[in-house]
């Protein structure tokens, strides 16, 4: 992906290397494409790499973001207080229920439903689509209003739904454990349909000759989803399984802001929401900053290890 | 006769196959129904008198009504609306600005080490947004754009722009060789090469592009809620409000968030297919 080749590539016109204006007008014709990326790459630098560099130097204060009070620099203590946090360890557990939810919902449930799908009529698959593209669209915030009637205790519609088959109504969103699923169960119905619809992509460009081979050898259809499709996928899903790691804890955080706080009892905390509320209600600033700083490292060293493999992988079809 | 019991198997066996084919494509349609139901629900409920939206169980049939609606725009729907389509408009507008020449320099005229930048603008969309929030809401409080709708302007420019170069250089990169060679003997500068060779065969993947940064922009809530309140408040913002002032008032907030969700569900349908390359961040064509 990262490493494919351009199709166009197409030298600066040549000039004789005489001095003078012909120079000039070489130099500017060598610098143009750069001067094109660069408002692009500046503009990311500032806004983005930038911020990260402050949040490192912020996490050796102890600053209540006021502007009148002063840092105090206390070097590592905010990282040894950090690591000693309980409720740090409780959201790390949280992360990791949380990722593992989204990847069952990112990957796995769409490659059943991508596979199931994939000789449905074109007609009802645009259809198909469409409909389940619907909660890709709708805002978080509209995500998290919709479930919140959704899962209201009297009167919601899932406990409705759950008492004609006479199954225990619950407070979903009110006891630690069905909280932190339900939380799951909505970040995960939220990108459910983007993952079908990539899943579906990478079926359709498998080419026919493959499966022609597998025919012509008599392979049944388990065995060619096993040995053709499966691995023909692979980058596929590699780079789902990756998207649904780095990215489920900003799935998650409009949920929980706007439906469990990261309660009960700190139950739906995780280290996203963690930090945010270090940062933006208790005002430590350099508590947080050290737990971004954490954040951050172990998410790039992740992401970088991912997208090695997925540089490896991509070439699996060549 | 073995003949004959070997054709009433093969027979059999495709009753059987029809039967699961048929099961599984239910299952699958059921599914859909399932991840469509709770947005009908919401839509359906918009159109509920309040007292009909609180019944239990709850009520399919109903007498429809636009009473919450309106009730909705006279409770100060208008500002958020017009923030968010504000800041959806120009970030959007300031981002092609931005990815267009940057793509082309990735693909058309690449830099050299071209494969490093565009890695550069990845990167960036892997990073968790809330390790850098604390350092950027101090620059926008030291700028005087704390609550501003530049400030959001700025971070969703930043936040689409990788996505949109990554696009904009797929699409760049089906321009035929041969054409932009026959352009540039017949001496056409860049500017005609841009308008007259380039721009007719990339417009509708521009265009595609654009609606996925409006769609992002429009939905935007991390940066919203931490940086915006009641001067610049977008959509996601004003929803969150009105939940925790009148979230008993069901059929009331399941209008304002139908009203919220109108522009992005037709700019998706209007880009499925290309949405997918975005969403993907190009590890697709």
């Amino acid at each position: 992906m990262l490493v494919e080749l351009p199709t166009v590539v197409l030298e600066p016109p040549r000039v004789a290397s005489s001095p003078g204006p012909a120079l000039r007008a070489r130099v500017l014709a060598r610098a143009e494409p750069y001067l094109y990326l660069a408002p692009a790459l500046a503009g990311l630098l500032v806004w983005v790499y930038r911020p990260l560099v402050e949040t490192f130097d912020y996490s050796f204060y102890n600053w209540n973001l006021l502007p009148t009070t002063p840092k105090v620099g206390v070097g590592w203590h905010n990282y040894s207080q950090l690591f000693h946090l309980p409720a740090l360890w409780q959201a790390v557990g949280t992360t990791g229920i949380f990722m593992a939810g989204l990847v069952l919902f990112g990957v796995l449930l769409p490659l059943l439903i991508g596979a199931l799908t994939q000789h449905i009529s074109p007609k009802s698959r645009t259809v198909y689509r469409a409909l389940i593209f619907l909660p890709v669209l709708v805002s978080p915030v509209v995500t998290a209003t919709v479930w919140e009637f959704l899962l209201a205790p009297a009167g919601g519609f899932v406990d409705t739904v759950l008492g004609w088959f006479g199954l225990a109504q619950t407070n979903w969103l009110q006891q630690p454990n069905t909280a932190k699923y339900a939380v799951v169960a909505i970040s995960g119905w939220k990108i459910l349909g983007v993952s079908v619809l990539i899943v579906t992509a990478g079926l359709a460009a498998i080419g026919g000759e493959y499966y022609e081979a597998a025919a012509i050898d008599g392979a049944n259809r388990r065995q060619v989803f096993r040995r053709v499709t499966l691995p023909l996928l692979s980058p596929t899903l590699l780079f789902m399984f990756i998207m649904a790691l780095l990215l489920s804890s900003q799935t998650v955080f409009p949920i929980l802001n706007v439906l469990t706080q990261g309660g009960p009892e700190g139950a739906t905390t995780d280290i996203y929401y963690f930090l945010y509320q270090y940062g933006f209600t208790s005002f430590n600033i350099g508590l947080a900053s050290a737990a971004a700083v954490c954040f951050f490292l172990v998410f790039g060293i992740v992401a970088l290890a991912c997208v090695r493999l997925l540089d490896r992988f991509s070439f699996y079809d060549n | 006769m073995a003949k004959g019991s070997d054709h009433r198997r093969r027979h059999k066996r495709g009753t059987r196959e029809w039967a699961l084919g048929n099961f599984w494509t239910a299952v699958t349609w059921v599914a859909a129904f399932v991840l469509f139901f709770p947005v009908l629900w919401m839509v359906l409920t918009s159109f509920k008198a309040e007292k009909a939206a609180y019944t239990s169980p709850p009520r399919i049939v109903f007498h429809p009504t636009l009473s919450e609606f309106s009730q909705v725009f006279s409770g100060g729907v208008g500002p958020p609306l017009e923030h968010s389509l504000f800041v959806t408009i120009t970030s959007t507008v300031v981002v092609l600005v931005l990815a267009v020449p940057a793509a082309y320099s990735l693909s058309i005229r690449p830099v050299k080490r071209w494969s490093d930048a565009l890695f550069f603008f990845l990167s960036t969309k892997m990073l968790p947004y809330v390790a850098a929030i604390v350092p950027i809401y101090i620059v926008a409080r030291n700028l005087g754009l704390l609550d501003n709708d530049w400030e959001l302007v700025i971070l969703y420019t930043a936040m689409n722009l990788p996505i949109a170069v990554w696009m904009i250089r797929s699409f760049l990169l089906e321009v035929p060789k041969e054409v932009l060679e026959a352009a540039r003997i017949d001496g056409a500068n860049l500017w005609t090469e841009v308008t007259r060779v380039i721009m007719p065969i990339v417009v509708p993947g521009i265009a595609a592009t654009a609606l996925i940064c409006v769609i992002f922009s429009w939905n935007e809530f991390f940066f919203a809620v931490n940086l915006t309140a009641t001067k610049a408040g977008t959509m996601p913002v004003f929803l969150v409000g009105f939940i925790q002032s009148e979230g008993l008032y069901w059929a009331r907030l399941a209008a304002a968030s139908s009203i919220a969700s109108l522009p992005v569900i037709l700019a998706g349908w209007l880009a499925q297919k290309q949405l997918v390359r975005g969403l993907s961040l190009g590890a697709l064509k």
